[in-house]
Formats: C-alpha cells, sequence, structure tokens
C-alpha cells in the first residue's frame, strides 16, 4: 500500500520536475527565436553598403563646410575641386566625427592623395579597410588647379569588419 | 493530507494541466510569431534605410535642397509611422550626431528601426512627421529639417 503511494508520489514529482524543465526550454526557444527572426528582419532591408559610404564620401567632393573649395568672392562651389588649404585632419574632425566611445561601430575614412603624399583620417580609422575608392579630382592650390588622384580607405564597421572590396 | 482520492483523478487532472500547459506554449509562439512576421518592421527598416541616404546626400550638396519621400506615384505608404528626427548638435567632444527613428504611431519598441547619422559639425537636424503620407526633407543652408508635406 505504501509502495503505491510511494509511486504515485513519485509519479507526480516526476511530472513536476519534467515541466519546469519544459517551461525552460520553451523560454530559451522562444528568445532564440525571437533573436533570430528579429536578425533576420533587420538584414531583409539592408541595401549594400556601398551606396550608403558613396553618399558620405561625397560630402568629401561637394561640400565647402568639408574640402570642396568655394570662391570667396562669388561663393561658387567648385565640385570634385578640393580646396589644398582645406586638406587637413583637423578639417576632417568638422567634415566627419564619430564620436569617441563607439565612434570605430561605424564607417570611418583615410584620405590618401599619392602624388603629393598627403593623407589624413577620421578619428575612429585603424586602417581595418573593408572597401577603397579611387578617384580623379582637382585641387586649387592659390591660382593653380590641377589634378592628381584621390584614394579614400573605408573601414566600414570594426565589429563586422569584411574583406577589402576595391570600387570606383 | 491526501491530494486526491484516487489515482485516476489525479492523473485526470495532471492531464489538464499539461493539456493548458501545451495551449499556453503554442498561443505564445504563436503570438511572437505573428508579432514578429508582420512585414512592419521591414517598412520600418527600409524607411529608415531610405531617410538615412537622403540626409547623407543632402550633407553633402553646397545649396539648399528639398527631397520629397516618397515619390509622388509610388505605392510606398508611410502613413501609418511616426519619424521622428533629432539632432544632438555640438555636444562639447566635438560629435554632431543626429538620431533617426521610425516607429508605428510613437510607440516605443524594440523593433523600432533607429540610424544615426554624423553630420558636419554647425549643421542640425530636426523633426517629426506622424501619420503623414509623404514627408519632406528641406535644407536651408546647415539647417535639415524634416516635416509632412
Amino acid at each position: 500500500m505504501s509502495n503505491k503511494k510511494a509511486q504515485s508520489a513519485f509519479e507526480i514529482a516526476r511530472k513536476q520536475i519534467f515541466w519546469i524543465f519544459m517551461g525552460l526550454v520553451v523560454v530559451v526557444a522562444v528568445l532564440s527565436f525571437t533573436y533570430i527572426i528579429q536578425n533576420y528582419i533587420s538584414h531583409l532591408a539592408d541595401t549594400p553598403p556601398e551606396l550608403e559610404l558613396q553618399f558620405i564620401t561625397l560630402r568629401f567632393l561637394e561640400n565647402p563646410d568639408c574640402f570642396a573649395y568655394q570662391d570667396s568672392f562669388n561663393g561658387k562651389v567648385l565640385v570634385n575641386t578640393l580646396d589644398i588649404n582645406k586638406l587637413n585632419e583637423e578639417r576632417m574632425d568638422l567634415c566627419y566625427f564619430t564620436g569617441e566611445s563607439k565612434g570605430y561601430n561605424y564607417p570611418n575614412f583615410e584620405l590618401y592623395f599619392p602624388e603629393i603624399n598627403l593623407s589624413f583620417n577620421t578619428n575612429e580609422y585603424y586602417g581595418m579597410v573593408d572597401h577603397t575608392y579611387f578617384k580623379q579630382i582637382n585641387i586649387k592650390n592659390g591660382t593653380e588647379i590641377y589634378s592628381t588622384n584621390l584614394i579614400i580607405y573605408i573601414q566600414e564597421n570594426m565589429e563586422t569588419s569584411r574583406h577589402d572590396e576595391t570600387w570606383s | 493530507m491526501k491530494l486526491f482520492k484516487s489515482k485516476k483523478a489525479s492523473s485526470i487532472l495532471m492531464m489538464v494541466f499539461e493539456l493548458m500547459a501545451v495551449v499556453l506554449i503554442v498561443s505564445m509562439l504563436m503570438l511572437v510569431s505573428k508579432k514578429l512576421n508582420d512585414s512592419e518592421s521591414v517598412h520600418k527598416n527600409l524607411i529608415a534605410e531610405d531617410l538615412n541616404m537622403m540626409i547623407n546626400y543632402m550633407a553633402s550638396v553646397s545649396g539648399d535642397i528639398i527631397l520629397k519621400y516618397p515619390l509622388q506615384n509610388s505605392s510606398k505608404n508611410i502613413s501609418a509611422y511616426e519619424i521622428v528626427l533629432t539632432s544632438s548638435n555640438v555636444d562639447g567632444t566635438g560629435t554632431n550626431d543626429a538620431e533617426l527613428k521610425v516607429s508605428i504611431g510613437g510607440e516605443v519598441s524594440l523593433l523600432d528601426s533607429k540610424r544615426t547619422l554624423f553630420l558636419p559639425t554647425g549643421y542640425t537636424a530636426i523633426g517629426i512627421a506622424e501619420q503623414k503620407e509623404r514627408i519632406c526633407l528641406t535644407k536651408q543652408g546647415k539647417s535639415i529639417t524634416l516635416e509632412g508635406c
């Protein structure tokens, strides 16, 4: 008789343990499922990173608040023509600054002018190059304008750094 | 204390509890899947991505500019969303970032789409468009504003 009672109590306890364990498994499964789906959704609407990077790099070449040359008399901006006096790191910080705490998670850039051996970069650029962008530009130095090459090295995101891709 | 009068009664009660647990788990999973499976999150991400690129483009052009979104004959409907653009401006460390947030009806949700933009120093980007069919991004000087139009 007492053996039967013990068996029944054991049965109930066994089921309770099973359901506690199952509860934990289900919670973990639901959380993982949520995480996987969220991750999938966030990547579903991804646009090619090159597109966004093109829009950002455009400011280096066309915005007079960055490096583009602006005529001081008529205010006219010469697109694709950079002012030699603006080509420095201080100006770069004014043009594009990603912040010091998590800035490496965002695109950072190095501008390199091989002909004049000049280079400078944004604040959180550590040389982990994901993309390289070649561009033919003009440089305005006093009254003189000359054509030169510009290489833009792009470090897209230090956490998800991939591989070097060259585009122009 | 005798919990159940017979073994059969206890077994039936346990079965009822088990069935209830199964129903609860299935409905929980269905609720989560339904919430995650709607296309709203994808739309929010697409809108945030489009506007992010538009604002970055506006920070590149030297003159004043107005961009309308979506295009006149586009089938895209953005009237269900609240789009908020906030600018921290210069916070003393030199950072001039702006945050773009797309949500549904202004509700705070983990699935809200957010983008951080870094603007040239002196630029501001602010505005709010709540349940508008079309929005306008206007750049005047160094100020970028977002509003319904």
